[in-house]
């Protein structure tokens, strides 16, 4: 990688930041989603030995890996605004920590 | 001292990927906060830089491990059987929070660590010297590296006491 990296541009961090984010979110929405709608929840069990979680996990990374190359490719050679990325991205993962919390997604269904 | 084979698993998800991310928070902490041009020669710079670099990747590499491992190797035994570790803390009251809550909440906020630590270690990986001279990046990657450790801690702390009180054999 060039060391000379005084002028590299903001975007391809700005994409890893966000995509961060974004796989926070979607792992607090689909903990949430699967104790409100029992048929989702069944579905997401892709592994029958894992449960849900693996269904919950599996697209979640997906999400993070598939949003940090499109992002990636879209700004790789733009700079986003720095604060607005750690803004978004802030609020992203907090909803992802209250998403995940259980006291949270239990209000949302029954129980195991 | 005799391990079963599913110990040997919970070893390597708990103790060298776990055990090996939390361990190397402090390191690769010191290395983020001396990374200041003004108290660093040249050489000392490419220096802190390689070590920013190996630590943070090695970081992402354990986060990945204890979750995958802990996902699809120790849950999967976890949960099965009438008489395994999850059923074993339902069976009463006064221990089925700790499937309910903690296991729950462990099993996905595990998950955080990964995302956030492969983005610091990019993020160093992309930027390295310039860490140094430019401190709101060093700041946002110091902010997103505790994050990580954070999660990580929780997930470690809550699969510490899961165990103690109901292991898988």
């Amino acid at each position: 990688m060039d060391e000379r990296s005084a002028d590299k541009h903001f975007g391809p961090a700005a994409a890893a930041i966000l995509a961060a984010g974004l796989g926070a979110l979607t792992l607090g929405a689909l903990a949430t989603l699967r104790e409100a709608i029992d048929s989702f929840g069944d579905w997401l069990a892709f592994s029958g030995r894992v449960g849900m979680l693996s269904g919950e996990t599996t697209i979640a990374s997906g999400v993070y890996f598939l949003s940090w190359a499109i992002l990636a490719l879209v700004w790789r050679r733009s700079d986003p605004p720095l604060r607005l990325v750690v803004a978004v991205t802030t609020i992203l993962v907090l909803l992802g920590l209250i998403g995940t919390f259980p006291v949270f997604f239990h209000l949302f269904g029954s129980e195991e | 001292m005799h391990l079963t084979y599913r110990e040997w698993w919970s070893l390597a998800h708990g103790f060298v990927f776990g055990g090996g991310f939390l361990l190397s928070f402090a390191g690769v902490l010191i290395v983020i906060y001396g990374l200041r041009t003004k108290d660093l020669t040249e050489e000392g710079l490419a220096l802190h830089v390689l070590w920013l670099r190996l630590g943070t990747a090695a970081m992402a590499v354990a986060a990945w491990g204890t979750v995958l491992l802990g996902t699809w190797v120790m849950y999967p035994w976890y949960r099965s059987g009438a008489f395994g570790a999850k059923a074993g803390l339902l069976g009463s009251p006064q221990t089925s929070n700790w499937d309910k809550f903690g296991m729950e909440w462990k099993q996905h906020i595990a998950w955080l660590a990964p995302f956030l630590a492969t983005t610091v270690a990019f993020l160093a990986l992309y930027y390295g010297p310039r860490l140094a001279h430019d401190r709101r990046l060093r700041l946002l990657l110091l902010v997103l590296f505790v994050s990580a450790f954070a999660v990580a801690s929780v997930a470690a702390l809550f699969g510490a006491l899961i165990t103690k009180m109901s292991p898988v054999v």
